[in-house]
């Protein structure tokens, strides 16, 4: 009897203990008969720490700061590495949040107290880049990043990140200067050579004035145009926004315009060209050029007799079309003159003009030549723009 | 007072045996506590033996264990079980018949 009295008290004694361990927040587990069962409020803080570890990772590993702001009450909550990214680490948050924002650039002030209260008034984050002079004279780019966190509805803070950016900016804008002065180098470089070749056309020029054999002043005169096809593809650079592309539209308008009034003949043709959206790299520029500029002054200098064309109503007119079928560039050069004469091979001509075109064409390019002697002459060149593949 | 734990004779002035449940906050805290208190006064003294419920569900029902952190005093006898993570630290001493901490 006293035995179990005692055996008793001791029973009842212990299920005081677990029950005072359990009231206490303690206890992990209690073990029943069947299974052990886990405290919710274990798990809970299991998933807690676990979130709370990967967060610290994050923000560790990012190198980021974490802010809040009381929408209530104004108050600002900064963690120790915000104060030490700002250079004020011995502040506590109130003389932190008065001092901080007097460190911003004035106009970064602006931009982040506009932001905040966009953010505020339609609930949305925001993400700022802004500078900061530091007390020892210090000056650091800052990004943040902001969400305003709801509760039932209403927002009752916003809260944020801030990273240091300094470091990245500082590249950003060496980087930035040191493609400048390569574009202006390059930009140089261009007009240079266009310079140079022109001086070359100027000099053929000058001797085109004092030789009297009409044929070699010709000579010359063609020679002079084929070089300026060439000095039109480097103004053209020098002059545009982008320095490794040429619109090719504005380059045959103007080539077909210098070729018409440099073969000025006694009566008008029409040029009409047709190359919208395309654009090529240099290498392929000027060969593409120096086609045109052969089909062309052909077609000025031979297609049309008396200013004859091939219907004799019509008025003279020689198109340029070029586009481009995925890889493949189609150049047709078209007249509707009096059509090409029998006798000449567009592929074993032996004059200049043509024998270049099939030189650059043919064997320069991997082109294709075809002659359609229907209504005037209408010449097509296709080639493979492999420059487009690498570019 | 006697549990089937107990039985295994040890040499060791101190016989004790944890039951904690897996990782847990709780089980984490005592198992720190009963270390260090071990560490620095019974250096030598004890075999600790430590039993996850999670993995072993049979030990726990065989010695009646009903929640975790329990920790089992088989030795010195008559030996005394203490529930809990432990933080109390007095409550720890006293079932190890050790002097009270100096405050």
């Amino acid at each position: 009897m006293n035995r179990n009295t005692e055996t008793l008290r001791n029973r009842l004694q212990r299920a005081e203990e677990v029950l005072e361990a359990i009231r206490t927040g303690q206890v992990d587990a209690v073990v029943g008969k069947e299974k052990i069962v886990l405290l919710k409020l274990h798990e809970m803080e299991q998933e807690l720490r676990h979130t709370q570890e990967l967060l610290r990772v994050a923000v560790e590993t990012g190198k980021l700061a974490s802010w809040a702001i009381d929408l209530n009450t104004g108050r600002l909550l900064a963690c120790p590495r915000l104060k030490e990214m700002f250079g004020l680490s011995a502040m506590n948050d109130r003389q932190f949040q008065r001092k901080s924002l007097s460190l911003l650039f004035e106009e970064d002030r602006k931009r982040l107290m506009d932001e905040g209260k966009r953010a505020v008034e339609s609930g949305d984050g925001f993400e700022i880049e802004f500078r900061i002079r530091r007390q020892d004279g210090e000056i650091r780019w800052l990004r943040s990043q902001s969400k305003p966190v709801k509760r039932k509805n209403h927002l009752v803070s916003l809260i944020g990140n801030v990273a240091d950016i300094t470091e990245s900016k500082l590249l950003e804008f060496a980087l930035r200067d040191s493609l400048m002065e390569k574009e202006l180098l390059l930009r140089e470089v261009h007009h240079r050579v266009k310079n140079n070749l022109a001086v070359v056309c100027a000099l053929l020029d000058m001797q085109q004035q004092v030789i009297e054999d009409p044929a070699v002043a010709m000579v010359l005169k063609e020679l002079e145009i084929r070089i300026r096809s060439i000095v039109l593809v480097h103004e053209q650079l020098y002059r545009s926004q982008n320095l490794s592309r040429i619109i090719f539209q504005d380059y045959i308008t103007t080539l077909l315009h210098d070729l018409r009034s440099s073969f000025g003949a006694d009566f008008d043709v029409r040029c009409i060209t047709k190359a919208q959206g395309i654009e090529f790299g240099i290498d392929t520029a000027i060969p593409c050029g120096m086609i045109i500029n052969e089909l062309v002054t052909n077609a000025i200098k031979h297609a049309f007799p008396d200013g004859m064309t091939h219907d004799r109503k019509t008025a003279p007119e020689i198109t340029v079309e070029v586009n481009l079928e995925q890889e493949f560039c189609r150049i047709v050069v078209a007249d509707n003159g009096v059509g090409f004469p029998r006798e000449v091979d567009l592929h074993t001509s032996r004059t200049f003009g043509l024998r270049l075109v099939n030189m650059i064409g043919i064997h320069q390019l991997q082109g294709s030549l075809e002659l359609d002697r229907r209504k005037g002459t209408r010449i097509t060149f296709v080639f493979k723009d492999s420059h487009k593949e690498t570019q | 007072m006697i549990k089937p734990e107990c039985s295994q004779k040890v040499k060791t002035e101190y016989h004790l045996i944890l039951f904690v449940a897996g990782d847990g906050a709780n089980s984490r805290i005592a198992r720190n506590n009963l270390d260090r208190l071990c560490e620095l006064e019974l250096a030598g003294r004890f075999t600790l033996k430590i039993v996850d419920v999670l993995k072993n569900f049979k030990a726990a029902v065989e010695n009646n264990i009903l929640v975790t952190p329990t920790l089992l005093v088989c030795k010195p006898e008559p030996g005394v079980i203490v529930i809990g993570n432990l933080n109390e630290h007095q409550k720890v001493r006293t079932a190890l018949s050790l002097k009270a901490d100096q405050p």
